[in-house]
């Protein structure tokens, strides 16, 4: 291990660096010293973050600022666990030992991802040689299950769009939803629609130019599809494309470089890019304003695991080695994270990988809040299954860091227990007065906070670009209530989980309360009543009010990310089929009738139609037809594009400009492949907006923005509820009345008939 | 009840020992006027406050004893404000009201000499209560005013009792009461060993094994061991021990050690015959029915130091009958440092664990509720170590909100507990912290004075004081912080306190006792040192080795004998040598203080980085003025510890005189506690008639125990925190360095031929 580490000269440098560890441990454990000394020598370290953060000097010394936030966080544990753990009656012990479970998981998951991070690897791509004929040959491989065709159409064309020699490029459509076995099922209305896709899809695949495949049987779900269009096919690269994600044309020119300049690579991974909100964006109105849940992975983790050549597959936007996976038999299947775990094996006999920063697929994310859950409760379950079938620990061949590696990227998913833990702790004591932490305030600012200042430090430089502060509480807290049942049952029995595909291309009508927001409104409920216990602990109970500040200080911060994780369980409506992406490209929209050029600019595009924005002086008064030519260079292509549109809409906006709604209204295959090269085919485009929304903030401005905005989408959250509870009520009056109405209408007939007689 | 006697007997046990001052144990109280200042554990006046005030000690009285006469003189005052017609002082013996006086404003001195009825006495303990009853006014009035007060000079006024010792007809198991730290009589034993001629070192432990025995029975009261060597009678005229020469024994009890063999020319030959093992005994004596005598013996000196290690040993009543003989003894493996109430390391005491009972205390006037605990003697904390005390107590409801629960340590305020929920009810785990530096080895008590008053007072009001009430319950807890068995020697001071470092060790195998002869006033002194060792470590040290000869190796060294009997070779590295001249150092000024400007606060900030606050125990000596003189000791008694010259890890304490009559002297008064607990320092000189012996520090310091490598840089680092903060960002530094030197090479390794982009996290 050591020898492959370093070379034999090198070897006296690991075990000084060995030895220095030991003795900061050595250090670390001669803590007893007093308080006031603790407290100072924390403070210190953290002054020197501070300052060297302050002068811009942290990216200079990273590892000295990564080192000594690991040390404040060890120190800590040290300290949690010799000092702060006692017996006060069997519940009060039971439930520190699950705080404190869940504090040694995270600061484990945070000291490891400082090691994957200590130095990330941002790849430029490979070019390729002049002479194609050295290029080997690529299969493209989109496995579906139950897309919408249009959606698969719009996948196919951009693999086809892609720049490859034509003879070295097969694009195959793995269709799971026109399999014999579904064809022949015994729902016939079933079968009739699975027939439907199978002709329909096999039509399209001619008409683009790509190949239709299909199987007898669906087993082994996306694995098995894929392993199936493996023996059929030999193309010396398999690129794989989840059906929704959309390629860009220069995908195999940034790719395939590095397969030719390292024979043992086998796998080129490239980051998942997606043109709409996830639920959680969508429902807080947060997309574009901050970065994306998944950045944080794509823009440094993946980059950091690629230093330690423990880059992992994702499931699509990859490309492959075919002689790599043929050795492990194709795609892996023992877990249902396939991805990662084929990755695992092929890393464990040796072969390397690489990760490519460049954006070159755009993809949808689960519109509602279910299918994220679906997608993230399967990843879990796949992760812990990994962790438990498959451990990266004890597996051979691999080396140390890659163990490390792997280790982080499958234990980071039981953050369920810790989420859950810290939801309800603060609980445990407000309401049932439990003692869980034996430490006094001042142990705590000497021990707890300079770990947790430190963290907080290194997490803002690791990843205060991509990843706002207490972003990922959120989203792990929505994820846990789920994920920790899924993962209990894969504790009890690792191989019960099946591949669920992740709904996706959902349209949402109307607004509307998720149904998975049963356990949210039961913590939530518990959270406020241990606020209020706890105001009556601070005035009933003097001699605990320092506890009970502290104690409240945590709740209010999990009340703050319930009430988010509520504001984002209000699904809004989602109406919009194809999302638009911004753009800023300038174009000439030429008029039917008159002929006139309009000089625009392209403000946002989606595979259906556009934004233009058009100088107000410059619209001709009148207008006889609403067709025009749009006239665009289309930078995936290297030329220009034109294409036919429809002018829809018109709106003022200020500056004398005008907003322009387009549609796309061409129908031949040549010229829709022409607009799906200019909407998903330009790499460049996808990367620029990735930057624009990589925009640093500090701690207190993310926690007031997401309090601001949870606070918002919770109040609509509740509104809706008490809008139908009070329609409810409404409605039984109503009938009330209406049947009072009749009952006196009909007593009055009576009334009146018998005056009358 | 239990505690409550515990604590009476404490305090008892305590003012016997101020009494002793002035006289020396031997002679006891009998016939002698005793302060009640004295009896009552207190240099101030025994104050009664209140409409109710009421003061109470305890008289004790042995079950061996009668008491014939017992005169009570008491001098007071009280307040000119008290109405004459209804203030009066009630004398109470055992709840039995002896006498009566009127309090009077205009006569506000009162002297008066009460007899106490000597009938009313019992054995054990004798509630003597002082009830004031106070008013100012005919008319309904306000109980708690501070004009309502009443004092006993504590100082003036005096016990007189005469008691009379009974005949004896004792059993074993009446030892209890044989050894009996509550006797008012003179008390004196003397251990018998056969002859002369035939003392050795066996012989020497038999006696240390029974001086040990009788020592604990005392509990915290000293009894000088005499050794005396039988003498054949010139007249078979005793009962018992026919053979012995008892004209000098009859006014102490006795303990008779030997073979059988040896002894069958002392006993009658029915008892000889009888040792057919190991043989405990316990007779009147013959010439005075009144003394007991021990016969402790065998067939064989392995029989006979079984039966004194069984005797050191023995803790419940012995059986009912004069003699017994021990067929197996198989004493307690202890933990090192196992003692009574002892906190030994980190980790939580429940109360109950250090002998604490739940109780209850009631009134305005409560009594304080005292934990009594046995800190080991060499531990060392951090600097902000707290001891927390996690208590479970309950208290009564609709108290006026400013009750407060006060606690003290070793009588110093330390903390309190506002009793002020009007509610009432039962708390748990409320936590008091006390600095763990403020515990000292040994011997602490932590005092729970609760101070309640009633919702609702003033004139014409009905007191309701029922409500006021407080318990504490044993299943509190003591919580101790991370320590370490460390500490800095020589101390005699600790040594005073809890005998260490000789009392650490289990069965006292790593003690020796060197004497300097077989003489009877050194035997004496060295068996009544053991004793005392005993007794602060509460159990017997069985396995000590006691000789004339070279210690064994590893064993902390006593040494008793006079100074020129003693090998000079023990006294390597002593601040003192007998044969050399003294070199002696003291200060040459007394509290020579120093004017101290004041600091600004970076120089406060400095000093505390830099350590010299913290290090004040060691730095501000004053200036010595040192001188060698060329003297001897005269009638002076020398104690000093050094580190052992035979190995040094040990320690090494003598005590040594001119001869052996003035070490004898010497001893057998500084075994009075208040002589005792003063020593201090390295050296202590003490001259027989001087309240307390002259101390000083005059050698080197070394270390006692082990802290472990991180430990030390802990203890280190408490001093020099800045020097700590440095030393961890160099090392951090270096660590970042060579972690950034390697991920370089894993990088060149790797990725040598990467194009990269710029980092842009």
């Amino acid at each position: 291990m050591v020898e492959r580490l370093v070379p034999r000269s090198n070897r006296a440098l690991l075990y000084t660096w060995f030895v220095l560890v030991a003795l900061m441990t050595w250090l670390l454990l001669s803590v007893n010293t007093d308080r006031s000394a603790q407290f100072w020598f924390a403070y210190s370290l953290l002054a020197i973050m501070f300052l060297l953060r302050k002068i811009g000097w942290h990216e200079k010394f990273r590892a000295f600022f990564l080192l000594t936030a690991a040390f404040l966080s060890l120190r800590y544990v040290v300290w949690r666990t010799t000092e702060t753990i006692g017996f006060n009656g069997w519940p009060d012990y039971a439930t520190a030992i699950l705080l404190y479970v869940a504090e040694i998981y995270g600061i484990t998951v945070a000291l490891i991802g400082i090691f994957v991070n200590i130095n990330p690897l941002r790849r430029k791509p490979v070019p390729l040689p002049a002479d194609t004929a050295l290029w080997p040959t690529v299969d493209v491989y989109i496995p579906s299950y139950n897309e919408p065709e249009d959606m698969l159409e719009i996948t196919v064309r951009a693999a086809v769009n892609i720049r490859y020699p034509k003879d070295k490029l097969r694009v195959h459509l793995l269709d799971d939803g026109g399999t014999v076995q579904k064809r022949t099922q015994a729902n016939p209305e079933a079968a009739a629609e699975a027939q439907l896709r199978h002709e329909t899809l096999i039509a399209t695949c001619e008409r683009l130019g790509a190949h239709y495949q299909t199987r007898e049987r669906n087993e082994h779900a996306k694995a098995g599809n894929i392993n199936s269009a493996f023996h059929k096919t030999d193309g010396d690269l398999v690129l794989i494309l989840d059906a929704d994600h959309v390629p860009t044309v220069d995908f195999l020119e940034n790719t395939v470089g590095f397969f030719l300049v390292d024979p043992k690579l086998f796998l080129v991974q490239t980051p998942h890019f997606f043109i709409n909100p996830d639920p959680i964006e969508k429902n807080l109105q947060m997309f574009g304003r901050i970065p994306s849940e998944n950045e944080m992975f794509y823009s440094v983790i993946q980059h950091g695991l690629d230093f330690w050549n423990s880059a992992f597959f994702c499931g699509s936007a990859a490309v492959l080695r075919r002689q790599c996976l043929a050795e492990v038999g194709g795609i892996q299947g023992t877990s249902i994270t396939e991805d990662a775990e084929t990755a695992l094996e092929l890393h464990g006999r040796g072969y390397h990988s690489v990760y490519l920063g460049i954006p070159m697929i755009s993809g949808l994310q689960p519109e509602t809040f279910t299918g994220f859950v679906v997608q993230r409760v399967r990843w879990a379950q796949g992760m812990v299954q990994i962790f438990l079938l498959k451990n990266p620990l004890f597996m051979q061949g691999l080396s140390v860091w890659q163990r490390i590696c792997y280790f982080s990227s499958s234990f980071f998913w039981f953050f369920g227990y810790a989420r859950v833990v810290f939801m309800l702790v603060p609980l445990a004591y407000l309401l049932f007065g439990l003692q869980i932490y034996n430490a006094t305030m001042t142990d705590f600012l000497a021990y707890g906070l300079p770990h947790v200042i430190g963290v907080m430090l290194v997490s803002d430089f690791l990843f205060g670009k991509v990843r706002w502060a207490f972003v990922s509480e959120l989203y792990e807290l929505m994820q846990s209530f789920f994920s920790l049942p899924g993962i209990i049952k894969v504790l009890k029995n690792p191989r019960a989980p099946t591949f669920l595909v992740t709904p996706k291309g959902e349209h949402l009508e109307e607004d509307f309360i998720s149904k998975l927001s049963g356990p949210f409104y039961l913590v939530y409920s518990l959270l406020v009543v241990g606020m209020v216990v706890g105001i009556w602990r601070f005035i009933a109970l003097p001699e605990e009010r320092s506890i009970v500040l502290v104690t409240m200080g945590w709740n209010t911060f999990n009340l703050i990310l319930m009430n988010a994780a509520v504001g984002a369980l209000f699904e809004r409506r989602q109406r919009r089929s194809a999302p638009r992406m911004p753009a800023n490209v300038a174009a000439e929209l030429v008029l039917f009738g008159s002929g006139e050029t309009l000089p625009c600019v392209i403000d946002d595009m989606s595979a259906n139609g556009a934004r233009l924005i058009v100088p107000e002086e410059k619209i001709p008064k009148a207008r006889l037809s609403d067709q025009a030519l749009l006239a665009v260079f289309n930078p995936a292509l290297g030329r220009y594009t034109h294409v036919s549109v429809k002018i829809q809409n018109e709106r003022s906006l200020d500056a004398g400009q005008v907003g322009m709604g387009i549609v796309f209204t061409d129908e031949h295959s040549i010229q829709r492949a022409e607009v799906v090269a200019l909407v998903f085919g330009d790499s460049q485009r996808w990367q620029e907006y990735r930057q624009s929304r990589a925009q640093r903030v500090s701690i207190f401005q993310s926690l007031a923005f997401l309090s601001l905005l949870g606070s918002k989408y919770a109040f609509e959250h509740y509104r809706l509820i008490a809008r139908e509870w009070f329609g409810r009520i409404w409605a039984v009056a109503c009938q009330a009345g209406r049947r009072l109405r009749h009952g006196l209408l009909q007593w009055r007939n009576t009334f009146v008939s018998w005056v009358r007689s | 009840m239990r505690t409550l006697m515990r604590n009476v007997l404490a305090a008892t046990l305590a003012c016997m020992a101020m009494a002793v001052q002035a006289v020396p144990v031997e002679l006891g109280h009998n016939g002698r006027p005793v302060p009640l200042a004295e009896l009552a554990d207190t240099k101030d006046p025994l104050r009664m406050y209140g409409a109710n005030g009421q003061y109470s000690i305890n008289i004790p009285v042995s079950k061996r004893e009668s008491v014939k006469t017992a005169v009570l003189h008491l001098e007071g005052t009280n307040s000119i404000s008290l109405m004459r017609e209804r203030s009066q002082l009630a004398v109470r013996l055992n709840n039995k009201v002896v006498a009566q006086i009127t309090l009077s404003p205009s006569q506000p001195e009162f002297a008066v000499d009460i007899k106490l009825p000597a009938s009313d006495f019992v054995s054990g303990y004798n509630k003597l209560t002082f009830a004031a009853s106070q008013h100012y006014t005919l008319q309904c009035e306000d109980p708690s005013a501070p004009e309502l007060w009443s004092e006993i000079n504590g100082q003036k006024s005096v016990l007189n009792m005469q008691t009379e010792l009974k005949p004896l007809n004792p059993n074993l198991s009446d030892f209890e009461t044989l050894i009996d730290p509550k006797l008012w009589a003179a008390r004196k034993l003397n251990v018998l060993t056969p002859a002369q001629g035939s003392m050795d070192d066996e012989r020497l432990g038999w006696g240390a094994l029974v001086a040990q025995g009788v020592n604990l029975r005392m509990q915290y009261l000293p009894l000088p061991i005499h050794h005396v060597v039988a003498a054949p009678a010139t007249s078979n005229a005793g009962r018992v021990l026919p053979g012995l020469d008892q004209t000098r024994l009859a006014d102490a009890d006795n303990v008779l050690i030997g073979t059988a063999q040896e002894l069958a020319q002392y006993l009658n030959p029915a008892i000889t015959q009888s040792i057919s093992d190991s043989f405990l005994a316990v007779y009147p004596l013959d010439a005075d029915p009144r003394r007991f005598v021990l016969i402790v013996s065998g067939r064989n000196p392995a029989e006979v130091r079984r039966a004194a290690t069984a005797f050191a040993w023995l803790r419940f009543a012995f059986p009912q009958q004069a003699a017994t003989l021990i067929k197996d003894l198989d004493p307690a493996k202890l933990k090192d440092y196992a003692a009574k109430g002892r906190v030994i390391e980190q980790g939580a005491y429940p109360f109950k664990d250090l002998g604490f009972v739940s109780r209850t205390v009631k009134g305005m006037g409560a009594e304080s509720i005292e934990l009594e605990l046995n800190m080991a003697p060499d531990l060392h904390v951090a600097e902000d170590a707290m001891v927390e005390v996690e208590l479970n107590f309950a208290y009564g409801a609709k108290m006026r909100s400013d009750s407060v629960l006060n606690i003290f340590l070793n009588g110093r305020f330390e903390s309190a507990i506002a009793l002020d929920n009007d509610q009432g009810g039962f708390f748990q785990r409320k936590r008091v912290k006390i600095p763990a530096r403020d515990f000292q080895p040994g011997y602490n008590k932590i005092t729970f004075s609760a101070k309640m008053i009633p919702l609702i007072t003033g004139n014409c009001v009905l007191f309701q004081t029922d409500n006021l009430q407080l318990s504490i319950l044993d299943d509190s807890t003591l919580r101790m912080p991370k320590s370490f068995h460390f500490t800095l020697l020589p101390d005699l001071k600790r040594f005073a306190q809890t005998a260490f470092p000789f009392s650490t060790q289990a069965d006292g195998s790593r003690v020796a006792v060197v004497l300097g002869g077989y003489d009877s006033q050194t035997v004496g002194a060295a068996w009544s040192l053991i004793g005392k060792v005993a007794q602060k470590k509460t159990v017997p040290l069985w396995n000590t080795q006691i000789t004339l000869n070279q210690p064994e190796s590893e064993r902390n060294v006593v040494l008793v004998g006079p100074r020129n009997a003693l090998n000079a070779k023990l006294f390597e590295g002593a601040p003192w040598q007998p044969g050399e001249a003294w070199k002696v150092s003291y200060p040459a000024i007394e509290h020579d203080a120093e004017p101290r400007a004041e600091r600004a606060w970076f120089t406060r900030f400095r000093a505390w980085a830099f350590g010299d606050l913290r290090t004040s125990l060691f730095a501000g000596k004053p200036e010595q003025t040192g001188m060698t003189l060329a003297t001897g000791l005269n009638q002076q008694l020398v104690t000093m510890q050094y580190r052992s010259p035979l190995d040094s890890d040990y320690s090494a304490i003598a005590f040594t005189a001119e001869n052996p009559a003035a070490l004898w002297n010497g001893v057998s008064t500084l075994l009075e506690p208040d002589v005792w607990e003063s020593m201090d320092g390295d050296v202590s000189v003490w001259l027989p008639g001087d309240a307390k012996p002259v101390t000083q520090f005059s050698g080197k310091r070394y270390e006692a125990g082990s802290i472990g490598m991180m430990g030390r840089l802990g203890y280190y680092y408490s001093f020099r925190p800045w020097l700590w903060v440095t030393l961890s960002i160099v090392l951090l530094i270096a660590l970042a360095f060579l972690t950034r030197k390697l991920i370089r090479r894993f990088h060149q390794r790797q990725h040598a031929h990467v194009a990269e982009e710029k980092l842009d996290a």
